[in-house]
C-alpha cells in the first residue's frame, strides 16, 4: 500500500477530483496549504523585488492506494493538475510514501481491505 | 574553475563568461524573433553583472521588456531558464515597473547599479541605463553614499571589535567582501569608478594603498572560490571544520589552518585601513580640510600637527625636515596621551608609510627610549595610544619582537583573540581598572605601587611567543633587555622580569592545585612581597580576561581570589587556617571544615543522620556563573566514576570535584559544575533526571556508558580548533605531602572525566579530588589520588602501566568528536 500526497494549484482541484473519480479513486482527504518552491513563491513571471519570499496558496490531497493502482492514480493527478498543455511553474508535486497499515475504525479491519 | 594558476578574479571572470555563453544561447533559442527582439533584453545583475561568479553563487538576471512584448513567449522562456538547472534569481519587469521600483529597496538598486547587457535588444538596455539607472543614482547620490558609509561604519565601530572572528563570514563580515564592495559602489556613484583599477585615478587614494586593497580583495575572492568548492554549495562562513580543507586548497597546507586565519586577519586589517581612508575622504561635509587652519578651534601642537575636537591632524606643507624620523613621530603619540586625543586617519596613514621606510637602526636611540618610557609612565589613556602605535607599525619598530605577533593566531579552543590583540586589549583594559566593578581588583589597581611596571609587564608578558621555545623564559630574556634599554632601576627590572617569568604561576596554582600549605608557602616565598603579589594578581586577571570572549568566568574569578587570599595570609605571616588534605579525609578533616559554610555543615550532618543504605541525596546550590551539586550516598564499587558519568550525561561540565568519606561508609561528593549550552533544561529538571538515571544504574537497568552514548547521539559535538594530540599523563609525588598528583592533558571530549575516573577506579585508585583546570592556554585534568591502602602511589612499574592504561582509555572508544556537517 502507498500513501500519496499531492500538492496542486487550487484552481485545478475540481479537474483532479473528476480525473480520480473516473478511475474509481474517490476516497481522499483535502486540505488547504501554503507552499514555496524553487522560485521562492513567485508565480512564474514576477515583477517585484527579487529578494522577497512569499507563500503561495496550494491545495494538498492525500490518498491511500493499493500498490496495483499507484501508477494510474499518479497519471490521473498529473494529467489533471497541469495548467495548460505543457504545464506551468507552480503546478505542484506528488510524494509517494510506503504505507504500513490501514485500519477502518468502525469495523477494525486492517490492511488493503480497509482501503 | 579548476585552473589554479590563474588569479581568483580571472577565474571568476572566466566562469561568468561561460555562463554568458550559455544564457545567450538559451535566450536566442527561446526569444529571438524579430518582433520579440525589439522589445526584450536579458540583463545580468549584481555579482554576475560585475563578472565575479564563484562556483555556487546565485546568478541574478533581469528580463527587461517594454509594454508591447509578448507575455506568453516570455513566460515560456522563463520556464526554460528555470529548467536549465542553474541557481538563478530571475525577475521579469517592464520598463515602467523598473522605474517605479527604483529607490524602494537598497539591495535591488545596488543590483541594478552593476547591470550588464547579455542578449536581446541592446538599444533597449542602453536606453534603460541612460534614462532610469544613471539619473536615479545622480539624484540620490548623497543618500546612497551615506547608506554605504553607514554600512561600513556599523561594522568597524561596533562595540565588540569583532574584526577577528574565529569563524568569519567572508562575505558579510566586518571589512570583508561586502564592505569592499560598498566602497566600490560608493566610488562608482561619486566618481564613476567601475572597478578597482579605476581607483588608481582617484587622487585621494595612494597608489600603494590601492595596491594592497586590490590584493586583499583578490585574496578574499580566492578564499570564497575555495570555500564554495570545498562545501559544494554556496557557503560564506569559514567554519572551523572547513578551515583545514580551505587552507590546503589555497596552498597553506592541510595542517596549517592557523596560517590561513592569519592571512585572513592581515587581509581584513588592510581592508580596514583602506575603509578608514574612504570614510574620512568621503565625509558628508567636504570643507573640513581647507577650513582647518582657519578654524578657530584648531590648536597648534607643534609644527605640522594640530588638535581639533579631540583629534590630531597634520598639514603636509608645513612639516619640519625631520618629520619622518621615529623620534618626531613618537612625540606625536606622546601628545596624543597628554591631550587624550585620537589620530586622524590621514595622520595614521602617513605615519604608517613613514614607518615602513624607516630602518631598525632609526629606532635605536636614547631619546627614543626615554620618550617611550615617558609614554608608558602616564596615568591614563596609554593603552589606546599603544593600539595606534601598533596599528601604524611604530610599536614593532620599537620592539621588533612585536612584528611576528601581528595577527598571530593560537589555534586552539581557548585563544579567540590573536596574540597582538590579546596584549593590546589587556593594556586598554588596564587603564580602565579604576572603574572596575570588582572591589578587590579596583583597590589593588588604585593602590598599585607602580602602574608603569605593571603596564610593561602586560606589554611584554607574551612577547616570547614570537619565537620558538618556552615563551615564558624567552619573554623574560627579552624583558630584561627592554628594561635595560629603558633605563629602569635594578629593583624595577627585577620586578618586571619576575612578573613575566611567573605570569602563569598564580593561575597554575589557583586552577590546577589544591591549596595545600606547602604549595602556598613555596609560592608566597617566591613572590616575596605584597606589592609584587598584587601586581601578579592584576596581570593574571587581565591575561585571562583577554584570551577570548568567555574565558573569564565567575568560577575562575573565585579560584583566583582564593589563591590570592591564601598567599596574602602567608605573606603577612598569619598562621592557622591551614588546610591540607589529611590522610584521613573524613568529614572532620580540616579541608572540609574550611571549605564548607556553617549552614551547609549543619545540612550535611542532618543528611548523614537520615541516610539509609540505598539512599541517594543530591542537592544543588546556585552561584553566579556556576553551580554546586552535593551528592551523599553510601559507597559502592566505582561510585565516583558512576556519579561523574551520570552528571556529565545530563549536560553538566564538571569544573571540580571533591570526595569526602566518613567512617560509616557514606561518601559526600561536592561537584562544581556549569551547564553546557546544548540543552536549555533548567537545573532542577536536570537534577531530577540525574536522580532517575541513578535509579536505573542501581537497578542495573542502564550502564553509564549507555547514558553517555545516548547523550552524544542527541547532541553531537562540533569540531573544535586545535590539532588532535596524544593525551599525556604526568604523575608527580612531590607536589603534595600526602597524595599523588595525576595531571592528564587531553583534547576535551564529552565524557572525558568519566572515562578517566572509571579507568582509575578499575585500577583500584582512590580519587580524592579532581579539577578541570584550564590554565590560560591548555586544559588539564588534575587528580589528587592515593592507592587502595591510603598511600601515595610510588611503584614505578605500576605508574607506567597506569599511564598507558589511562591514555588508552581516553583515546579509544567512540571516534572522538562527531563532526557536525557544515550548515
Amino acid at each position: 500500500m502507498k500513501y500519496i500526497i499531492a500538492i496542486i494549484q487550487p484552481t485545478r482541484l475540481e479537474a483532479v477530483k473528476e480525473a480520480l473519480s473516473a478511475i474509481e479513486m474517490f476516497r481522499l482527504t483535502v486540505t488547504e496549504a501554503q507552499g514555496i518552491g524553487r522560485q521562492r513563491g513567485h508565480t512564474e513571471v514576477y515583477r517585484g523585488h527579487e529578494y522577497q519570499i512569499n507563500f503561495v496558496r496550494k491545495v494538498k490531497l492525500e490518498i491511500a492506494v493499493d500498490d496495483k493502482y499507484v501508477d494510474q492514480t499518479i497519471e490521473a493527478i498529473t494529467g489533471a493538475a497541469r495548467t495548460g498543455a505543457e504545464g506551468k511553474i507552480g503546478d505542484g508535486k506528488i510524494f509517494i510514501l510506503p504505507l504500513e497499515d490501514v485500519v477502518r475504525i468502525r469495523t477494525r479491519e486492517h490492511g488493503p481491505d480497509a482501503l | 574553475m579548476q585552473q589554479r594558476s590563474l588569479s581568483p578574479l580571472s577565474r571568476t571572470a572566466l566562469f561568468s563568461a561561460e555562463i554568458d555563453k550559455i544564457l545567450a544561447a538559451a535566450y536566442t533559442s527561446r526569444l529571438e524573433e524579430t518582433e520579440i527582439d525589439r522589445h526584450v533584453c536579458l540583463i545580468a545583475l549584481g555579482g554576475y553583472g560585475r563578472g565575479e561568479l564563484c562556483p555556487y553563487s546565485d546568478i541574478d538576471l533581469l528580463i527587461l521588456h517594454t509594454g508591447g512584448a509578448d507575455k506568453e513567449k516570455i513566460a515560456a522562456a522563463v520556464r526554460f531558464f528555470w529548467d536549465m538547472g542553474l541557481t538563478l534569481g530571475l525577475v521579469v519587469r517592464s520598463f515602467h515597473e523598473c522605474t517605479k521600483i527604483m529607490g524602494e529597496d537598497i539591495a535591488s538598486d545596488t543590483a541594478l547599479l552593476q547591470s550588464r547587457f547579455l542578449a536581446g535588444n541592446k538599444r533597449l538596455f542602453h536606453h534603460f541605463e541612460g534614462s532610469v539607472i544613471k539619473p536615479y543614482f545622480q539624484r540620490s547620490r548623497r543618500q546612497f553614499v551615506d547608506v554605504m558609509r553607514a554600512g561600513i561604519r556599523n561594522g568597524i565601530f561596533s562595540s565588540d571589535n569583532t574584526l577577528f572572528r574565529i569563524e568569519p563570514n567572508i562575505k558579510d563580515g566586518i571589512c570583508a567582501l561586502r564592505d569592499c564592495q560598498r566602497i566600490l559602489w560608493a566610488e562608482r556613484v561619486i566618481a564613476g569608478a567601475r572597478s578597482i583599477s579605476d581607483l588608481y585615478h582617484l587622487s585621494h587614494y595612494k597608489q600603494s594603498d590601492v595596491d594592497s586593497f586590490s590584493a586583499a580583495y583578490e585574496f578574499l575572492i580566492g578564499m570564497r572560490i575555495e570555500l564554495h568548492t570545498v562545501c559544494k554549495k554556496r557557503m560564506d562562513v569559514l567554519e572551523t571544520g572547513l578551515q583545514s580543507d580551505v587552507a590546503a586548497a589555497l596552498g597553506f597546507g592541510k595542517d596549517n589552518p592557523a596560517t590561513l586565519m592569519e592571512a585572513y586577519f592581515r587581509t581584513v586589517r588592510t581592508i580596514r585601513h583602506f575603509a578608514m581612508t574612504f570614510l574620512e575622504k568621503r565625509l558628508p561635509s567636504r570643507g573640513l580640510w581647507t577650513s582647518l587652519r582657519s578654524s578657530v578651534g584648531a590648536m597648534k601642537i607643534k609644527q605640522g600637527v594640530y588638535l581639533l575636537d579631540g583629534i590630531l591632524f597634520m598639514t603636509h606643507n608645513r612639516l619640519p625636515p625631520n618629520a619622518q624620523s621615529p623620534l618626531w613621530i613618537l612625540d606625536i603619540f606622546k601628545q596624543a596621551v597628554t591631550c587624550s586625543a585620537s589620530l586622524s586617519v590621514e595622520l595614521a596613514n602617513w605615519i604608517r608609510s613613514a614607518t615602513q621606510y624607516a630602518s631598525a637602526q632609526d629606532f635605536v636611540s636614547e631619546e627614543i627610549d626615554a620618550l617611550f618610557l615617558d609614554i608608558l609612565s602616564r596615568e591614563k589613556g596609554v593603552g589606546r595610544v599603544l593600539l595606534y602605535m601598533h596599528d601604524t607599525g611604530v610599536l614593532t619598530g620599537l620592539i621588533p619582537a612585536f612584528g611576528p605577533l601581528t595577527c598571530k593566531v593560537e589555534y586552539d579552543t581557548y585563544h579567540e583573540y590573536t596574540i597582538d590583540q590579546h596584549i593590546l586589549l589587556s593594556l586598554v583594559a588596564l587603564d580602565e581598572l579604576d572603574s572596575e566593578p570588582d572591589a578587590l581588583i579596583r583597590s589593588l589597581y588604585v593602590n598599585c605601587a607602580s602602574k608603569r611596571l605593571l603596564r610593561l609587564a602586560v606589554l611584554l608578558h607574551d612577547i616570547g611567543k614570537s619565537m620558538s621555545g618556552d615563551h615564558v623564559t624567552t619573554g623574560a630574556v627579552i624583558a630584561e633587555e627592554m628594561c635595560d634599554r629603558l633605563g629602569l632601576t635594578e629593583a624595577e627590572k627585577r620586578r618586571v622580569v619576575f612578573l613575566i617569568y611567573n605570569h602563569l604561576s598564580l593561575s597554575g596554582l589557583a586552577f590546577g592545585r589544591e591549596l595545600e600549605d606547602n604549595l602556598v608557602e613555596d609560592f608566597a616565598r617566591r613572590v616575596a612581597n605584597r606589592e609584587t603579589l598584587d601586581m601578579l594578581y592584576l596581570l593574571t586577571v587581565l591575561d585571562i580576561r583577554h584570551v577570548g570572549y568567555k574565558t573569564w568566568t565567575a568560577w575562575r574569578a573565585r579560584l583566583l581570589e582564593n589563591a590570592y587570599d591564601r598567599a596574602v595570609q602567608y605573606l603577612s605571616k598569619q598562621s592557622g587556617a591551614g588546610s591540607d588534605l589529611t590522610t584521613d579525609i573524613g568529614m572532620n578533616s580540616a579541608l572540609y571544615l574550611l571549605d564548607t559554610l556553617p549552614e551547609d555543615l549543619k545540612k550535611h550532618e542532618e543528611w548523614l543522620a537520615r541516610l539509609k543504605p540505598g539512599d541517594f541525596e543530591i542537592e544543588v546550590d546556585q552561584f553566579v556563573g556556576f553551580e554546586r551539586l552535593s551528592v551523599l550516598t553510601f559507597d559502592r564499587l566505582g561510585l565516583f566514576a558512576d556519579i561523574t558519568g551520570c552528571i556529565s550525561s545530563e549536560g553538566f561540565n564538571i569544573l571540580s570535584a571533591r570526595v569526602y568519606s566518613t567512617a560509616s561508609g557514606a561518601i559526600l561528593d561536592i561537584f562544581h559544575v556549569e551547564q553546557d549550552a546544548a540543552t536549555s533544561l533548567a537545573t532542577p529538571q536536570r537534577v531530577e533526571n540525574i536522580r532517575k538515571k541513578w535509579g536505573l544504574l542501581v537497578r542495573n537497568q542502564a550502564t553509564v556508558d549507555s547514558l553517555i552514548e545516548e547523550r552524544m547521539r542527541m547532541y553531537p559535538l562540533k569540531k573544535t580548533r586545535g590539532i588532535e594530540r596524544k593525551p599525556t599523563v604526568r604523575i608527580d609525588n612531590q607536589i603534595s605531602t600526602t597524595f599523588s598528583v595525576l595531571e592528564i592533558e587531553a583534547q576535551d571530549k564529552f565524557g572525558l572525566l568519566y572515562r578517566m575516573a572509571r579507568c582509575l577506579s578499575n585500577l583500584k585508585i582512590n580519587i580524592v579530588s579532581a579539577r578541570l583546570s584550564t590554565r590560560v592556554d591548555r586544559a588539564v585534568d588534575t587528580f589528587y589520588v592515593r592507592s587502595e591502602s591510603g598511600d601515595k602511589i610510588t611503584d614505578s612499574l605500576f605508574l607506567t602501566s597506569l599511564s598507558t592504561t589511562l591514555v588508552q582509555a581516553i583515546s579509544d572508544e567512540h571516534p572522538s568528536i562527531a563532526q557536525q556537517a557544515p550548515a
